[in-house]
């Protein structure tokens, strides 16, 4: 297991290194820099600019020196946020991205799973078609869409829950976290629902009904532990799509996640910053995908012969 | 047993979910009441920094004002300079020396006495290469302020701002200027406490991080509590200031919300009591103004939409087609169908909003006299005019503005213009590059003078992107800069601008209006053409609650 993961970890760097050289070279092609303003600035304070931020050294110069900080830990100091580090900005925006993003998985999990269960019993009939009809409706309707809606009805008609805003009032959580987990939960359901409609025939849940245990131990108990195997499956990527596709979510709702740094640094051309949420993303991307990988393996004694050699 | 088990933990479950939602619900009511001594507002997207040498964009400069008090300030009525921190001033009969006596009982936040010494620091970092403040170059005409930036010269003593006493600061100027005053009167005029920047780093390091809540000691109304970024900034009244009876609001909320639609529904559920990003979806602004009149405020503001010609790309480079676009354009259409929210036709680049300032030339609509200069320039009923494209950023507006301008351009003078959009920064630099025909544009003048606008086009200017050089012009605009009488140098700028406005190497096409959201409860605040605001002035009326 152990040299497994360390395989895994090594593999990670050159998709790392990767992911920053051609992110460097990109940011840098697109038209404008990031001191252009409406009014053009003077060529005296530009050249100050350029040459405290080491803007006026050659490119590969300026790429090394930028990795060799990296490995130290320093992402550099931000160029639109001239206070602060890109470090400083992604330790105060990442706890609350991934704070988001554990309550949209979790609320994905819960009513996913639960609505899974639900139209697997019965399948084919009402029972079965409502919930995954608005799994589907919950996959189509995409978060810029499913926010506003949720901001109309719970915010201002019935104005029951904050519309913007993180950690102000205890409620105020929930939306966003609804709006994110939304479009996974639908994903979820269908996973489960098609995860238990296969356990749901097997010998050995025909011996548990037959020894004649209550239904509902059937299901939670014996069940529910394969009929899940597909949603495992699929909590590594989402958990990277929740994270790194947070940023619609934080800007319809006002968060102060790592998303939002990640879209205007990229209408700023802050440089340093594009990089800096840029690697956080890839890397927690590699880091999801490898525990999924891990913990696939795990819990399929098949998989585990293949990847150890045993 | 245990299915009696499973529906009691089930019926537990139900009923601390019901509690915690009546909780939550009691809690949000509460959140509703209004505190007579905070205000929660919304002020635009959030700043990304508040040291008043690096800030740009219209909340920081909200923040820092309140924050901070400069030497003096401006009416917001009459554009005239006030005394603030200056009790009074002296200005050299040849415009050259000023010279400003400081209250003495102005304190900063931490209760240190502020000094003569303390405006002489500032402006020496304003200064210094290292800061790389945007507008530096704008002020060489202080005596050795040109040296010092460009880095000849590293004593920034030799900079001609003295402190003559502990509270007489001296200013020399190496050539009169006649909005020095008002500049003063700026957010990046702040006055900075050097030692409390120094204990977290050097004062002369933009990267020192000294802009958090509890460590900016300040001069003005209130103090800076509490910063996150993009989340909240909480002001707290500054209990040193020296007029600090009369700041009526104990706490500001300052939520940064980026765009104009999270402003209307933070203020349509409650959440904010003041809307001062000047921005309302223009589909609402029809609904308030029926609904809800009392809480909708439309100010006309000292800033112009208008196109940039590049006068380098024919056809263009005559004057005559230029002069025919201008003319092509119905404005009045433009303001009332398209942008709706109260904005004035602009006939001049400079709104009609300073007084004393009489523009005497004016544009007007006029579709017979554009197809007969057309016809002039050689492009009767429009045949063998090229196809030129009109660039804009990204946005609704523009692109409903460029649409109507290329169906007038289409229906009056036969001609057809192309459309393209541009994200902000791609769109920059296509400006700066000249690498276009026609380019939207908008200015804004925190000062109320005709000469911020004109001297944007002098020949090389950083906001004249359009190739466009005259030296009358030129000879005209810098003559105005430095001439203090009043009545002379309006008169110049008058002529400057019918310069201007006959050569049109730009189209302007309306004034901006900037529309705002006020609750009830919310009084004192003074809404004005500068878009500047005193929050020192405004107080929470709870009996407008009710």
């Amino acid at each position: 297991m152990l040299s497994f993961i360390f395989r895994r970890t090594l593999a990670a760097i050159p998709v790392l290194f990767l992911v920053i050289l051609i992110t460097f070279i990109l940011v840098r092609l697109a038209p404008g820099g990031p001191f252009d303003e409406e009014r053009n600035v003077p060529p005296q304070v530009l050249e100050n600019l350029n040459k405290r931020y080491h803007l006026d050294d050659p490119i590969h110069v300026q790429f090394f020196s930028y990795v060799g900080n990296l490995l130290q830990g320093d992402f550099g100091p931000s160029y639109k946020y001239p206070n602060r580090t890109v470090t400083e900005i992604i330790a105060s925006g990442a706890p609350v991205t991934i704070e988001l993003g554990f309550y949209a998985l979790l609320f994905a999990i819960i009513i996913g799973s639960a609505a899974g269960v639900f139209a697997s019993l019965k399948p084919n009939s009402w029972r079965d078609y409502t919930p995954m009809s608005i799994a589907m409706i919950g996959i189509c309707v995409p978060s810029f869409v499913m926010g506003p809606l949720l901001i109309l009805c719970f915010g201002i008609w019935i104005n029951w829950l904050p519309v913007s805003g993180w950690g102000q009032n205890p409620m105020d959580k929930l939306l966003p976290a609804i709006t994110l987990g939304s479009t996974y939960a639908a994903y979820v359901a269908r996973l489960t629902r098609g995860g238990m409609l296969e356990v749901l025939s097997q010998d050995y849940i025909r011996t548990a009904r037959a020894k004649g245990l209550p239904e509902w131990r059937v299901i939670s108990l014996h069940a529910l532990r394969g009929g899940l195997t597909p949603v495992i499956a699929f909590l590594g990527p989402a958990a990277a799509g929740l994270l790194s596709g947070s940023f619609v979510v934080e800007s319809i709702f006002q968060i102060p996640g790592i998303g939002r740094f990640f879209l205007q640094a990229a209408f700023n051309r802050d440089y340093t910053m594009i990089l800096g949420t840029t690697i956080f993303f890839a890397f927690l991307i590699i880091i999801f995908n490898m525990l999924t990988d891990i913990i696939m393996v795990w819990i399929n004694p098949k998989l585990r012969q293949e990847s150890f050699g045993k | 047993m245990m299915k009696y088990v499973g529906k009691a933990s089930a019926r537990l479950l139900a009923l601390g979910v019901v509690l915690f939602l009546i909780s939550s619900c009691s809690q949000n009511e509460d959140d509703k009441h209004v505190d007579p001594t905070s205000l929660h507002v919304s002020l635009g997207a959030s700043p990304q920094t508040l040291d008043p040498h690096l800030f740009s964009g219209v909340p920081a400069m909200h923040v820092i004002s309140a924050l901070s008090e400069r030497l003096v300030t401006l009416n917001l009525d009459t554009f005239e300079v006030e005394p603030a921190l200056a009790e009074h001033w002296e200005v050299s009969e040849d415009g050259l020396r000023y010279e400003f006596n400081l209250r003495k009982d102005a304190k900063w936040s931490n209760g240190d006495p502020v000094t003569a010494q303390d405006i002489v620091n500032s402006f020496q970092r304003a200064m210094h290469p290292n800061i790389g403040w945007h507008f530096a170059t704008d002020f060489y005409f202080i005596v050795g302020a040109e040296a010092f930036h460009s880095g000849d010269e590293t004593d920034p003593n030799t900079i001609g701002v003295h402190a003559t006493d502990k509270h007489t600061v001296v200013f020399l100027l190496e050539r009169p200027s006649p909005l020095f005053l008002k500049q003063l009167s700026a957010s990046n005029f702040a006055p900075l406490h050097k030692a409390s920047i120094e204990k977290i780093g050097s004062f002369f390091d933009p990267a020192t991080n000294w802009t958090q809540g509890g460590k900016y000691v300040s001069n003005g109304p209130f103090m800076l509590s509490s910063w996150e970024i993009n989340k909240l900034i909480v002001l707290t009244k500054n209990p040193h200031y020296r007029d600090a009876a009369s700041v009526k609001l104990e706490r500001v909320l300052v939520y940064p919300l980026e765009n104009e639609l999270a402003d209307e529904r933070a203020f349509r559920s409650g959440q904010v009591q003041l809307v001062l990003g000047g921005r309302i979806p223009s589909e609402k602004v029809a609904g308030y103004r029926k609904e809800r009149p009392n809480n909708i405020v439309t100010v006309n503001n000292y800033a112009t939409y208008f196109y940039l010609l590049n006068v380098e790309h024919p056809p263009l480079d005559d004057v005559r087609v230029r002069q025919a676009l201008a003319h092509a354009i119905d404005r009045h259409a433009i303001v009332t169908h398209i942008t709706k929210a109260g904005e004035e036709v602009a006939t001049t680049l400079n709104p009609p909003a300073t007084p004393n300032y009489q523009q005497i030339k004016k544009l007007d609509y006029d579709p017979e006299l554009a197809r007969q200069l057309l016809a002039d320039a050689g492009y009767p009923g429009g045949e063998g005019f090229p196809s030129i494209p009109i660039i804009y950023n990204t946005a609704e507006n523009h692109r409903k503005v460029a649409l109507a301008i290329q169906q007038m351009w289409k229906d009056n003078l036969g001609i057809g213009v192309s459309l393209e959009n541009q994200e902000w920064k791609v769109f920059l630099s296509t400006r700066k590059s000249h690498q276009y025909a026609i380019a939207r544009a908008g200015s804004i003048s925190d000062l109320g003078d005709p000469l911020d606008f004109l001297e944007s086009y002098k020949t090389g200017h950083g906001m004249n992107n359009t190739g466009w050089s005259n030296l009358d012009y030129d000879a005209l605009v810098a003559e105005a800069a430095s001439t203090i009488d009043d009545e002379a140098r309006l008169r110049l700028l008058t002529e400057a601008e019918n310069v201007l406005l006959d050569e049109m190497p730009l189209i302007p096409i309306y004034y901006y209006a900037q529309t705002f959201l006020i609750a009830d409860e919310v009084k004192g605040v003074k809404f004005n053409a500068l878009s500047r605001f005193r929050f020192q002035d405004i107080y929470i009326d709870t009996k407008q609650d009710q």
